[in-house]
């Protein structure tokens, strides 16, 4: 810096308004819904068996009938899916005896559970669900989780594919293997299976317990109707004689449960779970659930703030994530955080009007109170709506008017048309040309 | 081989009214066009044959193939290859179904081509045709979230991205071809429309914004409006920078409403400080888009006063302001002469 010799100076400023005195903010204003993001939470731990045995296997006992189940008015053969209009029997629970052990077992059946039944009117069949029941663990208050963004997750997680009590002993007819378990072979036989049709893949794991006489797991290797081939010879014959079972089990690293298994049961805070890994079908075209018994439980939702509407001032990303998650499953966090304070580098504020639900509706009723403030510019739906569109254009428009003088804008999305629809939904017949 | 549906002569149209008279050649349902079927209780609806003559489920899509009458086409199974598949209808019900075989539930819909989906979107901008508001295209984009997973986001993302851009700049700032952060990958944009097609979206308003690699930053191919037809109304740096000026005036002149009455010197001070605002408006630079406005001068000012202007309002002063605002560097024609 150049030397200045102390002293006395007057600098003569020739003042003028000029616009940054008077700089008027032009804020973008994002509208919409503003939702609590859980990702990933355990809801259940690995731990030991049995307690993550959800199912028993009921599907391979026989069990009786209770008194008042009869209203399903059973006919042999049929497998009767339980619906949320049934009612079950005054008591909801019917108790099963288990043919082989003689244990009576209570049985609460809900919806989605199915019953057949043998030709004596008494069940032949159970596919109960392996039910979990847990809570949403964070809610804020007033919140509604969206059922269509809850994920449900099993993670480390055994799946039971097969669990038969018989066909693992061998059958021999003179001196010639047909069956079952004959140490020193690398496959195994059992004719009354199709483990094709059930679905039995590579990598699969069969399992033999010692007490069965068996040493335990055989990984598959190969797959055909009857036979099974394994990674490793068999280790021990299953003597013929009683009737020993065997269990084929499939792992997964993480597995996400169908929605169609939780949809019907998410209520405003619990969540109850049918924990299956797939249904398949057996050779009479019958479902076959394959149920979990173990893995841990994750689940992610999220839910809508009811305690967090209105408009709200923001001056930097960070502010907006102190207070809502910056996640896409909540658009106006990340709309906030990842669009507009990412564009702007956090140099200019912005406002959000969070919206009580996530309605064209509320879309609608925001813009009433939205006329009333003069800071807004920029106005941004976080719909795609052609309701919520043409109404924020519509108040743009008449905002800009001179009567009012709130000059502002809009800035808008429409979801690309690649299909129109010129018949809907209708109800016809068809025959193959002949 | 090709399926007989036959509908009946009346349906529910979509907006739930019964017993409307069903005319597939007044629909215009024609060949080429997806036949969606469905039946509770029956999977697959149609099987095939693959290629060991093995009967299979069919999992390709139907066509209509021929329109006989009003209520009667004829449709085919095509292959994922777009070979024609041999299906025939499946006989076989599982458990527990109680369908009848052959009555299912159809609809038909007319795949749009990308020259009628442009179309759709254009005519979406012409009926907005207002310069306040912007249609920013494309309808959807990808983000890689904090896991580097992708995920789909629609379009109203690259909205809040496009505001917090523009309010970033000042008011004048042109955004044809300013980059901004936005999605890491566009959808439905350069790389699904040709050049000619997104010429179409921008000359109807729509504010068509593209990008040159996935995660480069994203920018307007033309900052329009959807008001196309007036050049300083389809240009979003002057319809904001004519905002601003408005906005400014407002609150340059507010502190001195109801305060003060109509004399000669109010006027006098209302247009010195209109005309020091513009003065300011014109002087202060910022780079690329220059200053806010290119001129302006107060034209004039008048109110109900000392008998004169009676056609005004008492209690109104009229503040007429002329003002050339900047214009964006779109075009140039260099001329190049040879000797």
């Amino acid at each position: 810096m150049a030397y200045l010799l102390p002293g006395v100076r007057v600098e003569q400023i020739l003042r003028r308004p000029n616009a940054n005195l008077v700089e008027v903010d032009m804020l973008p204003t994002i509208v919409g819904p503003v939702y609590r993001v859980v990702r990933n939470r355990k809801m259940r731990s690995q731990g030991t068996l049995p307690i993550y045995r959800f199912i028993a296997n009921w599907d391979v006992f026989t069990v009786a009938l209770c008194p008042g189940a009869a209203i399903l008015r059973p006919r042999t053969g049929d497998f009767y899916t339980i619906t949320n209009t049934d009612t079950i029997a005054p008591t909801a629970a019917i108790s099963v005896n288990v043919g082989t052990v003689g244990v009576p077992v209570n049985v609460s059946l809900k919806a989605g559970d199915s019953v057949m039944f043998d030709g004596t009117a008494w069940i032949k069949k159970v596919t109960m669900g392996p039910v979990y029941t847990f809570g949403f663990p964070i809610l804020d208050p007033g919140a509604k989780p969206d059922p269509n963004s809850t994920e449900i997750w099993l993670k480390d997680a055994w799946a039971e594919w097969i669990s038969t009590t018989t066909g693992a002993n061998l059958a021999v007819a003179g001196t010639v293997y047909q069956s079952g378990f004959l140490a020193g072979q690398n496959f195994f036989v059992d004719k009354t299976r199709n483990f094709l049709q059930d679905g039995v893949k590579i990598g699969d794991r069969l399992w033999v317990g010692e007490v069965k006489g068996g040493n335990g797991y055989y990984i598959i290797d190969k797959v055909e109707q009857n036979t099974l081939y394994f990674r490793n010879d068999v280790y021990k014959t299953i003597p013929a004689g009683a009737a020993v079972g065997y269990s084929i089990l499939r792992f997964y690293s993480a597995f996400q449960i169908d929605s169609l298994d939780y949809l019907t049961y998410v209520t405003t805070d619990t969540v109850e779970v049918d924990i299956f890994a797939h249904v398949t079908y057996d050779q009479n075209n019958n479902p076959v659930s394959h149920p979990f018994y173990s893995g841990e439980v994750e689940v992610s939702y999220r839910a809508l703030r009811a305690d967090f509407v209105g408009l709200k001032r923001y001056v930097s990303s960070l502010e907006v994530e102190a207070v809502m998650e910056n996640d896409v499953w909540n658009p106006m966090g990340f709309a906030l955080c990842r669009g507009t304070f990412a564009a702007n580098g956090n140099a200019r504020p912005a406002l959000a009007y969070c919206l009580a639900e996530d309605t064209d509706s509320a879309y609608i009723d925001a813009l009433a109170e939205l006329a009333t403030y003069k800071k807004t510019y920029i106005l941004v739906p976080l719909t795609q709506s052609s309701q919520v569109t043409n109404a924020f254009a519509a108040h743009v428009v008449h905002m800009s008017e001179q009567a009012s003088s709130y000059f502002r804008i809009a800035m808008v999305s429409r979801k690309l048309t690649t299909q129109k629809t010129l018949l809907p939904t209708t109800i016809g017949t068809m025959t193959n040309l002949v | 081989m090709a399926i007989v549906v036959t509908l009946p002569q009346t349906y529910t149209d979509e907006t739930g009214t019964p017993g409307v008279v069903l005319d597939l050649l007044d629909m215009q349902v024609a060949i080429g066009d997806e036949v969606i079927a469905l039946a509770a209780g029956v999977d697959p609806i149609f099987t095939t044959k693959d290629a060991l003559d093995v009967e299979v489920a069919f999992t390709g899509k139907l066509y209509v193939t021929q329109v006989v009458s009003e209520q009667v086409f004829h449709m085919e199974g095509y292959n994922a290859d777009g070979t024609v598949a041999l299906i025939k209808i499946n006989t076989t019900v599982k458990a527990g179904a109680t369908i009848n075989v052959g009555t299912v539930t159809y609809q038909i819909v007319h795949l749009l081509s990308r020259n009628d989906q442009v179309a759709d979107v254009a005519a979406v901008a012409t009926a907005f045709g207002s310069k306040r508001v912007n249609l920013v295209w494309p309808d959807a984009g990808i983000v890689i979230d904090d896991q580097g997973n992708e995920q789909l986001v629609n379009g109203t993302f690259l909205c809040a991205a496009l505001a917090g851009a523009k309010s970033a700049y000042p008011a004048q700032q042109s955004f044809t071809n300013l980059g901004f952060p936005g999605p890491y990958k566009l959808r439905h944009s350069n790389d699904y429309f040709t050049k000619l097609q997104m010429d179409d979206l921008s000359a109807a308003g729509v504010n068509v914004v593209v990008q040159d690699a996935d995660g480069a930053q994203v920018y307007s191919r033309h900052q329009r409006t959807t008001d196309a037809a007036v050049f300083e109304n389809s240009e979003l740096s002057i319809v904001t920078a004519v905002d601003k000026v408005s906005l400014d005036l407002i609150e340059t002149i507010k502190p001195f409403m109801g305060k003060y009455n109509i004399t000669q010197n109010f006027l006098n001070l209302v247009d010195e400080m209109s005309t020091q605002y513009l003065f300011s408006a014109k002087s202060q630079q910022a780079p690329m888009c220059g200053s806010l406005i290119v001129d302006g001068k107060v034209e004039g000012i008048r109110a109900q006063f000392n008998g004169q202007n009676l056609d005004l309002a008492p209690g109104v002063i009229e503040l007429t302001i002329g003002c050339e605002f900047p214009k964006p560097a779109n075009y140039v024609n260099i001329k190049l002469l040879i000797s």
